[in-house]
């Protein structure tokens, strides 16, 4: 951000506004203009990683798996699921510069990326309502820890406060979350310290290793796969945020290799304090265990950075929900602030059964990779394989019949099949909303996950698809040249 | 802004030539595949 400031002093006013413009919304970002090497795409990549919704996720695999194989599954699974994000959606968005669900109408098509982002927005409203019920618990479990019971509602009030506080926050600016960052990461970082080291220094590892999970079934390879699907979907959530970096970074490896190491391998270790502590606590919920491992002084100190951590991520997933909503015609000339209300509306859901979905949180965990794994292979096979790199940017923006993207109808009916027969094959394998109820592919789940096969089907069959039809008859501009065309109908 | 965009698309297009973004070569594609994808899934069935 500062590097964008920077320049700006250099810039007349208007180019400075369509720099600005470009970063914050859908103009392709000048090479020039990024802000991100390897170093500050790192420090950001890590800043995200180490968010709290990561003690959720370690507390949702100790349900099912002790310590040694929670840490294998988390780490593996993160990690494989931010590389196939990464490089489903990096690469191009870093080559071109391209906002992320621009870059998808390449392979969905003009009106099929629609799609796309609504998947995108329910990601956003999902974790956003999720932690800020975090927030309201923490409140709620620091007053009590102090003597004071403020009722049964009081989960569902500080809910609907969180949203009104990270709404304001977000309607001052981008520049306003940068502010917090500044206080909130290296918060983080000292609090994930601190749990490791409470954790070995008061329990130590054997007690680790010897805790059981706290509501395992009866079949320990469907446990474990379980927990590594967690993993899985953990890492392919960050599909929504890769594009976004990955743009304002100067160059292919750094707009890859950061991420894997940051939001994959990096934040699979910061679940695991979730994971030890739900294990020796008994309790998923990091507003109940933050208070046992760090006493009331402690706790109620971690609980508050919890609170403003959440409200910081709050805010940054509502501002990229509202700038992923310009994408929808009728709603690109509302004003800003009109726009990030309109975000906010989906989020109300967790003041009104806010226990509820915070207990089902690990099966949007589960959704996440339901939407996001097979959509990545589609993404991956098309730019790498069937478009060898190379994409005809002006016809991103081009809504014309006769653009490129267009399809049929604006939908690439093939891609958009191929992901729905991924996201069915996904239900079929594993029930989100109860894992442990038997799905009709239950043993082929123990055996190959959910989401390696919701990935590898739709991915073959999208190639063989656009491969021996869309590539011969001319749809999709696979085989088109690259410089920019004229554009008849710009949907910018 | 219609202005500005084809402004930045005829420099986008003259990144084809110039490349200033760099490809990911062989050895990145092996460590990708190897470290990132293949190693991460043999340490899950060693540890099932």
């Amino acid at each position: 951000m500062e590097k964008v400031r920077g320049n700006n002093k250099n810039l007349g006013v208007s180019q400075s506004a369509h720099q600005e413009e470009a970063v914050f919304g859908r103009l392709p970002i000048l090479h020039h203009e990024r802000e991100y090497s390897f170093k500050g795409i790192s420090a950001t990549g890590f800043a995200q990683a180490i968010a709290t919704w990561c003690f959720l996720i370690g507390g949702y695999s100790a349900y099912y798996v002790g310590a040694v194989q929670g840490i294998i599954t988390l780490i593996a699974g993160c990690a494989i699921g931010v590389t196939l994000s990464a490089l489903s959606c990096a690469l191009a968005c870093n080559r071109y510069g391209l906002e992320q669900i621009d870059y998808t109408k390449a392979c969905f098509g003009q009106r099929g990326s629609q799609i796309i982002m609504f998947f995108y927005v329910i990601n956003q409203v999902g974790w956003t309502g999720l932690i800020l019920v975090m927030f309201a618990n923490a409140f709620k479990n620091a007053s009590l820890t102090l003597g004071f019971n403020a009722g049964p509602y009081i989960v569902s009030i500080v809910t609907f406060l969180g949203i009104i506080a990270a709404y304001a926050i977000t309607v001052r600016g981008v520049r306003m979350l940068n502010l917090f960052n500044l206080i909130v990461t290296p918060g983080l970082v000292i609090v994930c310290c601190a749990l490791f080291y409470f954790i070995f220094k008061e329990h130590g590892w054997s007690a680790l290793v010897s805790a059981l999970p706290l509501t395992p079934t009866e079949d320990k390879q469907f446990n474990y796969i379980l927990s590594f699907e967690y993993g899985l979907g953990a890492g392919f959530s960050w599909w929504p945020g890769i594009g976004f970096l990955a743009r304002n970074t100067d160059n292919q490896r750094n707009s890859f290799y950061p991420q894997v190491l940051t939001m994959g391998f990096g934040m699979g270790v910061i679940c695991l304090t979730g994971l030890f502590s739900a294990l020796l606590f008994k309790t998923y919920d990091p507003t109940e265990w933050m208070l046992k491992i760090g006493g009331p002084v402690l706790g109620i100190a971690a609980l508050l950075l919890v609170a403003i951590a959440n409200i910081s991520a709050s805010s940054a997933m509502i501002y990229i929900a509202g700038l992923s909503l310009r994408h929808i015609p009728f709603l690109r000339s509302i004003k800003w602030w009109k726009l990030l209300a309109i975000s906010c509306i989906p989020v109300m859901a967790f003041v009104f059964w806010p226990d509820y979905l915070y207990e089902k949180g690990n099966a949007f965990l589960a959704y996440n990779a339901t939407m996001y794994a097979p959509m990545s292979g589609i993404l991956l096979i098309d730019y790498l394989l069937l478009r060898k790199r190379k994409l005809n940017v002006s016809q991103i923006f081009e809504s014309s019949k006769s653009g490129h993207y267009w399809f049929f109808r604006g939908f690439n009916v093939f891609a958009v099949f191929s992901m729905i027969a991924g996201q069915i094959i996904y239900l079929l394998l594993l029930n989100p909303l109860d894992p442990t109820a038997s799905a009709p592919g239950h043993n082929m789940f123990r055996w190959f996950t959910a989401s390696v096969p919701a990935i590898l089907i739709p991915m073959a069959a999208y190639y063989l698809f656009a491969r021996f039809y869309l590539v011969k008859s001319g749809y999709g501009g696979y085989a088109a040249e690259t410089a920019p065309i004229p554009i008849k109908s710009p949907n910018i | 802004m219609q202005e500005e965009l084809k402004r930045r698309l005829e420099i986008i297009a003259g990144y084809e030539k110039e490349n200033p973004f760099g490809n990911l070569g062989i050895f990145d594609w092996a460590v990708t595949l190897l470290l990132f994808i293949a190693l991460p899934l043999l340490i899950v069935i060693w540890g099932a």
